[in-house]
C-alpha cells in the first residue's frame, strides 16, 4: 500500500500552485471584504442620519397654503371687514408657518450633507441640494416682504395696499411651484443614488464574502481529507506493527520448541557416544575412537547452536530474566578468564589480563550474565585469532559511572564494509565457508544481554591488526545519578 | 449656512401672538361621554385646566432640548370619558392623521399648549402640538410617530 504513493508524486506537490492561488484569493476578498464592510457601515450611518422629513411633501403643502392664501386676499378684496380680515390673518399665519418649517427641513439637508462630505454620494447630491436651498431662501424673502405688507394693511385696512400684496404673492407662487418640482426630482434622484450606492456596495460585499466561504469551504475539505489519509496510514501501521510482533512472536516460539525437540534426541546421540568412548569393557579401536570423537565434536557443536537459538528466542521473548546485584569487577573478570583458560590453550592463543594488578570497582550487574558476555566476546577474539596470537583484556572508568573492560585480538580484523552487520543475527562476515565454527549469533545474544544490563557494546578493527571489542558496565543503580554508589 | 440661521432667527423673532384669549382652540367630538349630544369646545384656559403635564425632549423640529407642557394624552382620555380605539386629529390647514388611542394612554404624549411656558402661537406650529417624548423612548424615532406628531391641531374626533 505504502509502495503504491511512493510511485506517484505526492498530493502536496501536486496540488500546491492551486493551493497557494486559492489562499491570495481568500485572503484579497477578505481584504475586500473588510473594505466594502467599512462602506456598508458608512452608508448604513448616511442612511440613520439622513433627515425623515420628505421636502416633496413640505414644498407641496407650503404650496397648498399659498393657494389658501391667495383665496382668503380675494375674499378681503371683495369684502373687506373684519371677519374677513381675521380669517386672512390666520392664513397669513399658517403660511408662515409653513415657511418656517420648509426653512428648517432645508438646514437639516445642508448639516446632513456637510457630515456626509466624505461619503460617495455627496458630489451627486450636495450641488443640487445646494441650489435648492439657495432658491428656496430666495422665495422666503419675497415672502417676508409680503408678510410685513400684509400686517400693515391689517393694522390699517388700507385696501390700496392689496394691489401690491397679490402682485408679491404671484411671485411667490410661481416661483414655489417651479421650486416644487425641482424639489421632487432632487429627491427622486438622492434617493435613487443612496439606493444604488448601498445596493452596489452590498453587492461587492456579497461576492466578496461568497468567495472567503468558497475558500473556507475548500481548505476545510482539503484538511478533512488529509485527516482521512493520515489516520488511515496511522491505521495501516498499527495494524503492521500488531503483524509483525505476530510473526516475531510466532518465530521466537517455534524457534524455543523446535530447539526443545531437538535436544532431546541430541542429548541421546551424545550420551551414547560418550558410553561408547569410554567403555573399558568393550575397548574401541583407533578408528571407531576416532569416528567417535566425530560424533561426539559435531554433536557439541550442534548443541551450543541450539543453545544459543534457544537463548536468543528467550531474550527475544523477553523471557530471560537478569538479578542486578552488587558484583566486584575483579571477581567477575577473573571468573571469566579461568573459565576461557583451557579453550585457549588448546588454541596456542595467549591471554594476557593487563589489570590483574589494578584496583577495579564494584558494579552494578548481573555478575553471571556479564560472565556470560565476557566469555562469549573473549571465545570470539580466541576463535578469530592467528595461530599463536594474543588476547589482551584491560579495564577502565570511562566516566564516573561507566567501566570499561576491553578484549583485543590479533586476528584479521573486520573490513569496514561488513561492520554494520556484526551484531545481526545469523551474519558470519563471509566465514560460512571457512573452517571455523560458529553459529552467527553470539554477538547478537552477547548485545541483547549487555542492552539488559544497561550497558552498551562496541568494537573497534582494523583488517589486519585485529580487533577490539568493549563492553561498557554501570557502576551506579541509575547508570547516570552524579554520586558514586557506596561499597556494598 | 451661519447666514440661513441668522436670518431664521430674525424671522421667528418677528412672530407677533395672535388670537384671543376667549377663542375656543379645540374642538373635540365623537365616541366619549362628554360629546354624546354635541362637539365640545374648549378655549385654552378650559384646555389647560384638565391637567398640566411636562416634557422635555428632543424632537425633528427642535434641536435643542425644549419644555413643553400640556395635557397629557391619558389625563385627556380620562376627562372624556373616551370609548374609541382611534383618534382623528385635524390642523389648521385641514391636515388629518390617525393617532391610536393606546398611543394617547401609553406612549407617554402630551397634546403641548407651551414651549418653554409660553403658549405657541400659529407661527410657531400652536395652538396645541401632539409631542411625543422622543428622549426617554428611542423607538419612537421614526416617520410613522413623526406622521403623527400634528402641530396646529385645531380638532379631535374619536372613533
Amino acid at each position: 500500500m505504502v509502495g503504491q504513493y511512493k510511485m506517484t508524486p505526492t498530493p502536496s506537490a501536486k496540488w500546491l500552485p492551486m493551493t497557494i492561488i486559492l489562499i491570495l484569493i481568500t485572503v484579497g476578498a477578505s481584504v475586500f471584504s473588510g473594505y466594502w464592510y467599512v462602506q456598508l457601515r458608512q452608508d448604513t450611518e448616511t442612511l440613520r442620519s439622513a433627515p425623515k422629513d420628505d421636502p416633496t411633501w413640505g414644498i407641496m403643502q407650503l404650496n397648498s397654503e399659498a393657494l389658501k392664501f391667495a383665496d382668503a386676499l380675494h375674499a378681503v378684496a371683495i369684502d373687506n371687514t373684519a371677519e374677513v380680515r381675521k380669517r386672512l390673518s390666520l392664513r397669513l399665519d399658517i403660511f408662515y408657518s409653513r415657511f418656517d418649517i420648509m426653512s428648517e427641513v432645508f438646514v437639516r439637508y445642508e448639516q446632513w450633507l456637510s457630515a456626509t462630505r466624505t461619503l460617495d454620494i455627496y458630489p451627486m447630491i450636495a450641488d443640487a441640494q445646494h441650489e435648492l436651498t439657495r432658491d428656496f431662501l430666495e422665495i422666503r424673502d419675497r415672502f417676508i416682504d409680503m408678510d410685513r405688507e400684509v400686517q400693515i394693511f391689517l393694522n390699517t385696512s388700507d385696501a390700496e395696499r392689496l394691489g401690491e400684496i397679490r402682485h408679491q404673492l404671484d411671485q411667490i407662487i410661481s416661483s414655489s411651484s417651479e421650486l416644487a418640482s425641482r424639489v421632487n426630482q432632487a429627491t427622486n434622484q438622492k434617493e435613487f443614488n443612496i439606493r444604488e450606492n448601498v445596493l452596489n456596495h452590498l453587492y461587492e460585499f456579497q461576492w466578496t464574502l461568497l468567495l472567503i466561504i468558497l475558500g473556507f469551504v475548500f481548505f476545510s475539505a482539503a484538511s478533512l481529507a488529509l485527516y482521512v489519509k493520515a489516520w488511515r496510514a496511522e491505521q495501516r501501521s498499527k495494524q503492521a506493527a500488531i503483524e509483525l510482533k505476530a510473526a516475531s512472536e510466532a518465530k521466537s516460539n517455534f524457534l524455543s520448541s523446535m530447539s526443545h525437540e531437538l535436544r532431546t534426541p541430541l542429548n541421546a546421540i551424545l550420551g551414547f557416544a560418550q558410553l561408547l568412548e569410554y567403555d573399558p569393557a568393550e575397548p574401541l579401536s583407533k578408528n571407531q575412537k576416532t569416528s567417535v570423537e566425530s560424533i561426539l565434536r559435531g554433536g557439541h557443536h550442534l548443541l551450543e547452536l541450539i543453545n544459543q537459538v534457544l537463548e536468543l528466542s528467550k531474550i527475544e521473548a523477553g523471557k530471560i530474566s537478569v538479578n542486578f546485584e552488587w558484583a566486584p569487577a575483579r571477581s567477575v573478570i577473573d571468573e571469566s578468564l579461568h573459565l576461557i583458560k583451557a579453550r585457549a590453550h588448546e588454541e596456542g592463543i595467549e591471554i594476557l589480563d593487563l589489570s590483574s594488578t589494578d584496583t577495579l570497582p564494584v558494579l552494578w550487574t548481573d555478575g553471571t550474565r556479564l560472565t556470560q558476555v565476557l566469555i562469549n566476546l573473549l571465545s570470539n577474539a580466541i576463535k578469530y585469532n592467528q595461530k599463536g596470537g594474543k588476547v589482551t583484556l584491560t579495564c577502565q572508568e570511562i566516566s564516573p559511572y561507566m567501566f570499561r573492560i576491553k578484549i583485543n585480538d590479533t586476528g584479521l580484523g573486520i573490513p569496514t564494509e561488513k561492520q554494520d552487520d556484526l551484531f545481526k543475527p545469523f551474519e558470519r562476515l563471509g566465514r560460512e565457508a571457512g573452517n571455523i565454527e560458529g553459529t552467527g549469533i553470539g554477538l547478537t545474544i552477547t548485545r541483547q544481554i549487555t542492552d539488559l544490563l544497561n550497558g552498551q557494546i562496541g568494537f573497534e578493527s582494523e583488517v589486519g591488526k585485529g580487533s577490539t571489542f568493549w563492553v561498557d558496565v554501570p557502576m551506579d543503580k541509575d547508570g547516570g545519578s552524579p554520586t558514586h554508589p557506596g561499597q556494598p | 449656512m451661519r447666514t440661513l440661521l441668522l436670518v431664521l432667527t430674525l424671522f421667528f423673532l418677528s412672530v407677533p401672538v395672535n388670537g384671543n384669549a376667549a377663542d375656543p382652540i379645540l374642538t373635540i367630538g365623537g365616541l366619549t361621554d362628554k360629546t354624546t349630544n354635541a362637539p365640545l369646545h374648549l378655549t385654552l384656559e378650559e384646555f389647560e385646566a384638565i391637567g398640566m403635564t411636562t416634557v422635555i425632549t428632543k424632537t425633528p423640529w427642535h434641536k435643542e432640548v425644549t419644555t413643553f407642557a400640556g395635557v397629557s394624552g391619558t389625563a385627556l382620555m380620562k376627562f372624556l370619558g373616551a370609548r374609541g380605539t382611534e383618534i382623528d386629529a385635524v390642523a389648521l390647514n385641514d391636515y388629518k392623521v390617525a393617532i391610536p388611542v393606546s398611543d394617547f394612554l401609553n406612549s407617554g404624549l402630551i397634546l403641548a399648549t407651551r414651549k418653554n411656558g409660553t403658549p405657541m402661537s400659529i407661527r410657531e406650529k400652536g395652538p396645541i402640538f401632539v409631542i411625543y417624548p422622543f428622549d426617554a423612548n428611542p423607538k419612537l424615532d421614526n416617520e410613522v410617530i413623526y406622521g403623527r406628531s400634528i402641530w396646529q391641531v385645531k380638532e379631535l374626533r374619536i372613533r
